[in-house]
């Protein structure tokens, strides 16, 4: 059984592969997302509002493909071409592990992304989620 | 007299039914007031916003505010309402008569709340960062709006 969650400012309706209860929500959280993208969603506790649905049992969607790397909260939810910030060899694993735990601290932490290089600075503080993903995503989907 | 609010993230500006009681901001404290448009209904305002800007109305009334299509919450996005997309729809067995009082508790606890949306949904607030809310009709969020 998949679940639905919209979170905060951020428009896009994330297929989880398992339910979440909203007791979770009182810590960061890491959970696997299917799609849009598919990877580790983390949530922090301060998002604003966190909304919960049962979707219908239907094929989850294919998610978008692409070079892996960091999805943050945007006005317009991730697209085809727009998946997020590009890392620099990064296991999005360990990501996902590194920003749970920035988002228990507060703290911030600098992360060197690839593609064309450059360098994100997330505040554990007041970010509200993050998706990592592995590279070339896309393939078999799962059903809900 | 109507007043308009902005609030901080949400590009709407909300037509309040009266003038808006700017100083009770610096109280710390929740304000309830009574919006006219977009969508009219009662606003619960956190202290914890970071801007809240107060313009004068036009002098022309008030547009005419979305329909919804039921008992609504809305929170604030990106876009702001449009028609179609006001909220979420409660749940009917929701104590909608005092949820505006249930949601100015939250913001002034810091705590989450849980409130049961149509279709078995949930919708989960952070009373520490939720900046505003919007219940409607007006019967949702209680009778007596005050700052």
């Amino acid at each position: 059984m998949t679940c639905h969650i919209q979170i905060g400012d951020d428009p896009t309706i994330w297929w989880l592969a398992e339910p979440i209860q909203p007791g979770q929500l009182t810590q960061p959280l890491t959970v696997l997302s299917w799609y849009p993208i598919r990877g580790n969603l983390v949530l922090s506790p301060r998002a604003s509002y966190v909304a919960i649905f049962t979707p219908p049992a239907v094929l989850v969607p294919t998610p978008l493909s692409g070079p892996g790397g960091l999805y943050l909260p945007t006005a317009t939810g991730p697209s085809a071409g727009h998946t997020g910030y590009e890392l620099a060899g990064t296991d999005p694993d360990v990501l996902a592990e590194q920003i749970q735990a920035l988002m228990h601290s507060g703290q911030n932490q600098t992360i060197t992304l690839g593609g064309a290089g450059g360098t994100l600075v997330l505040n554990g503080a007041t970010l509200t989620f993050a998706v990592t993903s592995p590279a070339g995503v896309g393939g078999a989907t799962p059903h809900g | 007299m109507p007043s308009c609010i902005q609030i901080e993230g949400d590009p709407t500006k909300w037509w309040i039914a009266e003038q808006f009681p700017t100083g009770e901001l610096d109280e710390g404290q929740p304000l309830t007031v009574t919006s006219l448009a977009p969508i009219e209904g009662i606003l619960v305002l956190s202290p914890k916003s970071a801007t809240v800007a107060v313009l004068n109305a036009p002098s022309a009334a008030p547009p005419a505010p979305l329909s919804i299509p039921g008992e609504i919450i809305y929170v604030p996005t990106a876009t702001g309402p449009s028609a179609g997309h006001v909220g979420y729809v409660l749940a009917g067995d929701v104590d909608s008569g005092s949820l505006s009082s249930q949601i100015a508790a939250s913001m002034h606890s810091g705590q989450h709340q849980t409130i049961a949306l149509t279709g078995g949904g949930t919708l989960v607030l952070n009373g520490a960062t939720l900046t505003f809310a919007v219940l409607a009709p007006i019967a949702v969020g209680g009778a007596t709006p005050h700052g």
